[in-house]
């Protein structure tokens, strides 16, 4: 039986996703890329340092990511959660992580990601989007050439007082 | 006053693109209202009782006289003719259709203006003192800092979803406080400490159901530090404030849950990673925007405050208008003229396109084209010549703008209320018409003197209600409009909030029962001089419950 | 005093213009609340709501309030509903005209 990927967005193209997501009390397959719950991270630290594969860690917004700072180095990409578009903490987990821990590998959106919030997010430091069931991905790109003017710095250092 | 540059002016219009494919989305059924609700609340777009609503951004208060004859000229167009001052210094237009509403946005993004954040759970319009730049007390003109401000809120990536919404306010006057500084989610008072200009920072206060003063977090910041500041104390507000119930959402009710000292202390240790990045201000562009906000060409003239003092002295009604909507100005020369939006019936704050117009011509003829918007719902001209105050008088008159009762108990804030607003438990509009009736008399609003009276249609406070003086609440009795009556507060540096001394009141028998608040003020008050809420704080509120619900006789009126 | 009898009336607001509605008999929306359809039960307009809901692109946000009925006026007992019935109650709408 082949293999149906999800597609994702990623540097701002729509490729297939190389990582499944395993839910808690599913078994961990052998190889491939996964991405577990922090909770298992924490609880089968060991089984899950031992695989093959590359291995996400999927954050809650209510985390503070300063409690896995030390961790940091053994995750090949981040998840965060937006239970709904317009809970904003992801923004800032997102942001702590790239600009203040120095996280440099994927960090992605998942849960209620849309189209109109996509810019955001990038600018916060995600990389990469799940876009919510249902909404369609290619009208998601579409979001991040919305609005080209930024008048500060998040991530990126583009803001307009630089550039006048 | 701050203008566009190409990056500014393209923004607006990229935003006014954005809304208008979302609008067809919605149109075309692509979108649920669910889905876009949010989308046109964050183009200040709300569906009200009767229409929809578009609430257009005044930042801080300043407006061009071109701005406002557009602000004429959409309204003539798009709307019924007529627009609403708000509290927050911003206008609302009552009847748009939604068609229509991004036509409005191209046709303000043609004079610097949008409609962006003007609702929402984000950092909305940043407000500050109508007469900043002109006022003699001052220690620098605030608005460089509000823009500032302004531009790193806009479109802030991180600060979009806050658990509910957000307005800073600037003060730059110590204890003159004309921007209600103290109710709002952060306050910035310009100051001086050992010879440094920096700020106070003061967060928490608000308004809405629960009244809350805010608190000082920070006594002393350095200004290069204003951003980085307040990021930081926006970051543990977007983290760590209360999502799960509306009502406990803003950051007031987290800087009491946490206490101040505790609050203090995060915001301190997030700062400290962030305050030496890129987000430092530097000198030359702080500097830039100060050049922005430079004074306009005056005249070279000797001080005219012997010549305002002579205007005044008269009896007729230029003087008392000079009273009463004139004040000096930093200038030699000029005066700082308060435009009343409250003659008596209408609709507190509102304006017609006509006379938008006009006050855009008036304004080029004797304000060098500056107008601004003070939070209790009146226009100011922040630059006339002194010697001009009789001519602007008459003109003013023709337009019905002059009526002279600024600081007076018919100078009120009043809210849309029932009349307009979806949220509304009662009507406001026709309590303020009946009380600017009642109460006409310009001889006894005089004799009364300082008062503010505000009146909200609900909880939510958008009349501020609980810092008048005399503060009116709109509550729903079993579907019947009522009214609830609370003394003693006060929006100014000396901050308090109202209190409630009884049972509320029907609709007919409100304004009866302010009148007999004023004749319980008049009988006890040491003297003349002696304001309402001196009086009020001196004799506390026994006496005036008394009058309101114990049928106590006092001395009659007319014997004082 | 005669009893008033109770009805039920469908409102929203016009998606396009944002104007009050109010549910025809046959379906279509009227703006005056005289041209709307008294439902005799609550359970009745509730069922019609459901119906309604789904298009969105023409009403925004209907719901179900209960009036008063003598004869054939129908009279909304609330004043939030009276004030959308008969608009704004504010004696001038355009200040400039408050000198005439
Ligand atoms: S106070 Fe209430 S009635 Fe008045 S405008 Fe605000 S939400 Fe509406």
């Amino acid at each position: 039986m082949a293999t149906c990927f999800m597609q994702i967005i990623r540097n701002r193209k729509i490729v297939d996703d190389d990582f499944v997501t395993v839910p808690n009390d599913a078994a961990l397959p052998e190889s491939g890329n996964i991405f577990v719950s922090l909770e298992r991270w924490r609880s089968e630290r060991d089984r899950l340092s031992a695989r093959s594969g590359k291995l996400g860690v999927i954050l809650q917004n209510t985390v503070d990511p300063r409690e896995i700072a030390d961790d940091l180095a053994t995750f090949d990409a981040i998840a965060v959660h937006f239970p709904i578009y317009r809970d904003g903490r992801a923004f800032s987990v997102a942001r702590i992580l790239r600009q203040r821990l120095g996280y440099e590998r994927e960090i992605r959106a998942v849960g209620n990601v849309l189209r109109d919030q996509i810019l955001f997010m990038e600018r916060c430091g995600f990389d990469a989007y799940q876009v919510a069931d249902g909404k369609s991905i290619e009208s998601a790109l579409g979001g991040f050439e919305d609005l080209t003017v930024t008048y500060q710095d998040a991530i990126d250092a583009r803001s307009v007082p630089r550039q006048r | 006053m701050y203008t566009y540059d190409e990056y500014d002016q393209k923004l607006v219009r990229e935003r006014a693109a954005q809304f208008r494919g979302q609008v067809e989305r919605r149109l075309s059924g692509e979108l649920t209202e669910n889905e876009f609700k949010p989308l046109r609340l964050q183009n200040g777009l709300y569906l009200q009782l009767h229409a929809y609503m578009l609430r257009i951004a005044i930042p801080y208060g300043v407006l061009s006289s071109t701005q406002m004859r557009k602000l004429a000229e959409v309204s003539r167009t798009y709307d019924r003719g007529y627009g609403h001052f708000t509290t927050r210094q911003n206008l609302q237009l009552n009847w748009p259709k939604l068609e229509d509403v991004p036509k409005i946005l191209d046709e303000l993004a043609e004079v610097e203006m949008h409609a962006i954040q003007t609702s929402g759970n984000c950092i909305r319009n940043i407000t500050t003192d109508p007469l900043a730049g002109v006022a003699r007390d001052e220690l620098e003109d605030p608005r460089p800092f509000c823009e500032i401000t302004r531009q790193w809120s806009t479109f802030h990536p991180e600060f979009a979803f806050l658990p509910r919404k957000f307005k800073i306010a600037f003060n730059a006057s110590g204890d003159n406080d004309r921007a209600a500084m103290k109710y709002h989610d952060i306050g910035v008072k310009i100051v001086d400490r050992d010879g440094e200009r920096g700020f106070e920072i003061w967060v928490g206060g608000g308004m809405g159901r629960t009244p809350v003063i805010s608190k000082l977090i920070r006594e002393f910041l350095p200004r290069e530090h204003l951003i980085s500041y307040l990021e930081a104390v926006l970051r543990v507000y977007n983290q760590l404030g209360r999502r799960d119930n509306i009502y406990k959402a803003r950051i007031k009710i987290l800087v009491n849950e946490t206490g101040p000292d505790e609050f203090r202390r995060l915001v301190e240790a997030e700062w400290e990673d962030t305050k030496e990045s890129s987000l430092r201000l530097d000198e030359a562009e702080i500097e830039r925007m100060r050049g922005f906000f430079s004074a306009p060409d005056y005249e070279s003239l000797p001080s005219s405050d012997e010549l305002l003092g002579q205007i005044r002295s008269g009896d007729g009604a230029l003087a008392r208008w000079a009273r009463n909507n004139v004040v000096v100005h930093k200038q030699p020369g000029y005066s700082a003229v308060t435009l009343s939006l409250k003659e008596p019936g209408t609709p507190p704050g509102d304006l017609s396109d006509s006379q938008m117009d006009t006050v855009a011509d008036l304004a080029d003829t004797y304000s060098f084209g500056e107008i601004s918007v003070t939070h209790i719902q009146n226009l100011v001209f922040p630059h006339v010549k002194t010697s001009e105050l009789e001519s602007l008088h008459a003109d003013l008159v023709a337009l019905g703008l002059a009526t002279p009762n600024i600081g007076r108990i018919n100078d009120m804030i009043c809210c849309p209320g029932l009349d307009f607003c979806n949220l509304a438990n009662a009507r406001s509009i026709p309590i303020a018409q009946e009380i600017t009736e009642r109460f006409e008399d310009i001889d006894y609003q005089d004799d009364l003197g300082e008062l503010a009276l505000k009146i909200s249609g609900c909880i939510n406070a958008c009349g501020h209600h609980h810092v008048g003086h005399i503060g009116i609440l709109g509550i729903d009795k079993r579907g019947v409009e009522h009214y609830q009556l609370m003394l003693g507060g006060s929006a100014g540096d000396d901050a308090s909030i109202g209190k409630i001394l009884g049972r509320s009141f029907p609709a007919e028998e409100i304004v009866e029962a302010v009148e007999r608040v004023l004749k319980t003020y008049v009988d006890l008050r040491e003297s003349p001089e002696e304001a309402f809420l001196q009086t009020f704080r001196r004799v506390g509120e026994d006496p005036f419950r008394d009058t309101l619900y114990g049928d106590v006789l006092y001395a009659d009126h007319s014997k004082s | 005093m005669p009893n008033v009898p109770t009805c039920y009336v469908i409102t929203g607001s016009l998606t396009e213009e944002g104007l009050v509605a109010y549910l025809r008999a046959d379906g279509t929306w009227a703006s005056s609340i005289a041209d709307a359809h008294p439902f005799e039960s609550e359970a009745e307009a509730e069922a019609r709501l459901a119906e309604v809901k789904g298009a969105e692109s023409i009403i925004t946000e209907p719901y179900v309030f209960a009036a008063e009925r003598s004869g054939d006026t129908i009279r909304p007992t609330s004043a939030r509903e009276i004030l959308r019935a008969e608009g704004p109650s504010t004696r001038l709408r355009r200040p400039d005209h408050a000198a005439s």
